[in-house]
């Protein structure tokens, strides 16, 4: 590797974290994209693992959000997985597990209600 | 550096089997020698009352991080370091420990660990963060093998490898997980012979054990499944080798009887009694 030259006048870079840093941060973040926000898997990694992963990553979400929200888990019974699954699909990944519950309680007050009459 | 501690046989403390674990400790005979607590969980101000006094009737408590990232290009954030620094302190642990892994970038959270690529990149990065975190810490740091479902196609060491460079470069201690070794045979085809062979075992401060349960010929660590004989053979490979400190049964959900996490302690004490060099 060649001595790096910086340039002069940037901010405080942080620790040097050795060569190709940058690019190992650009596949961590493909990654990442792949399994929380549906983008293309990296390259040349095994899309149907990455499917697999996204889906487990799910399934731990979905678990942690059944224990904040043990009521609506059990009022949708069978259907909690579905559901959750429409709702992980359109939603974006909330900053905490009770931000998650919260939205996903929202989210099937909003769709599951069936109104009689319709002004 | 090699651990100078003994640890004995543990079971992961969780506020869901808060009374089952003094329950097993009290038990007659040998029951539960030490806890690890998941350090996200515990405040070091506010520790709950069960776990507070387990630790004062003189249970050792290891705290085990899930989200330093330590594998992660984004910069380590110092607050999550400080967390184990205070929970070590609280409990006068003899060790703190964390994962071989990252579960953010960019920013954005995973909600899980997931593999770096096993480059020399991702060495200067792991061995970067570790050191910055070792600094700040109380107590040794071990570093622990995760479960992976995928792999990296740019991988250029073994994954024993990769490891044995983070201790040479670091001096970072083991926590070698046989259950995800076992993942890493089921999932990648990995023996977890030959990974044994090529670990600096003498580095490893204690052991994980865990059930998972397999799905569409994948290995999936779930934390929530029965121990299984494979990997219970694991660990007595590993225990022919070395004599590990510690060996910790983790279970995350799906709970069973006391009896049931009585018998996979004994399942695992047995194998270290059978299997013990010498």
């Amino acid at each position: 590797m060649p001595a790096s030259a910086d340039p002069p006048g940037l901010a405080d870079p942080g620790p040097d974290l050795g060569p190709g840093a940058s690019s190992l941060a650009a596949r961590q973040l493909a990654l990442v994209s792949a399994l929380v926000a549906g983008a293309a898997p990296p390259a040349g990694m095994a899309k149907d693992r990455v499917h697999v992963q996204a889906q487990a990553l799910l399934r731990k979400r979905a678990r942690s959000v059944a224990r904040h929200q043990p009521d609506v888990a059990a009022s949708l019974g069978d259907g909690f997985w579905p559901a959750f699954e429409q709702y992980a699909a359109q939603s974006v990944l909330p900053a905490s597990t009770a931000a998650d519950a919260k939205a996903f309680a929202r989210y099937i007050r909003k769709t599951r209600r069936r109104p009689l009459f319709r002004r | 550096m090699t651990a100078s501690f003994s640890l004995g046989v543990g079971i992961g403390w969780r506020p869901e089997i808060d009374l089952t674990v003094p329950r097993l400790a009290a038990a007659t005979g040998p029951g539960v020698d030490f806890v690890e607590v998941v350090a996200e969980n515990v405040p070091p101000a506010a520790v709950p009352a069960s776990l507070a006094q387990l630790h004062a009737g003189g249970m050792p408590v290891v705290p085990h991080g899930v989200s330093l990232s330590l594998g992660g290009t984004d910069p380590l954030e110092p607050q999550r370091v400080a967390r184990l620094a205070q929970l070590a302190e609280r409990f006068g642990s003899p060790l703190v420990s964390e994962h071989v892994a990252f579960c953010r970038a960019g920013g954005i959270e995973a909600g899980h660990l997931l593999p770096v690529p096993r480059t020399r990149e991702s060495l200067a990065v792991l061995t970067a963060n570790i050191r910055a975190a070792q600094a700040e810490l109380p107590v040794p740091l071990a570093v622990e093998n995760i479960a992976a479902l995928v792999s990296w196609p740019e991988d250029e060491f073994t994954e024993a490898d990769f490891l044995a460079e983070l201790v040479e470069r670091t001096g970072v201690l083991l926590l070698l997980d046989v259950a995800n070794l076992y993942t890493a045979q089921v999932n990648f085809g990995l023996d977890p012979a030959a990974t044994l062979d090529r670990l600096p075992l003498s580095e490893v401060a204690y052991v994980h054990v865990a059930g998972g349960v397999l799905r569409d010929g994948i290995w999936h660590d779930t934390h929530a499944h029965p121990v299984t004989n494979e990997i219970l053979d694991i660990l007595a490979a590993l225990v022919g080798r070395v004599a590990p400190p510690g060996v910790l049964l983790e279970r995350d959900d799906a709970y069973p009887s006391d009896a049931e996490l009585a018998g996979e302690l004994s399942a695992i004490r047995k194998v270290l009694t059978n299997a013990r060099v010498g």
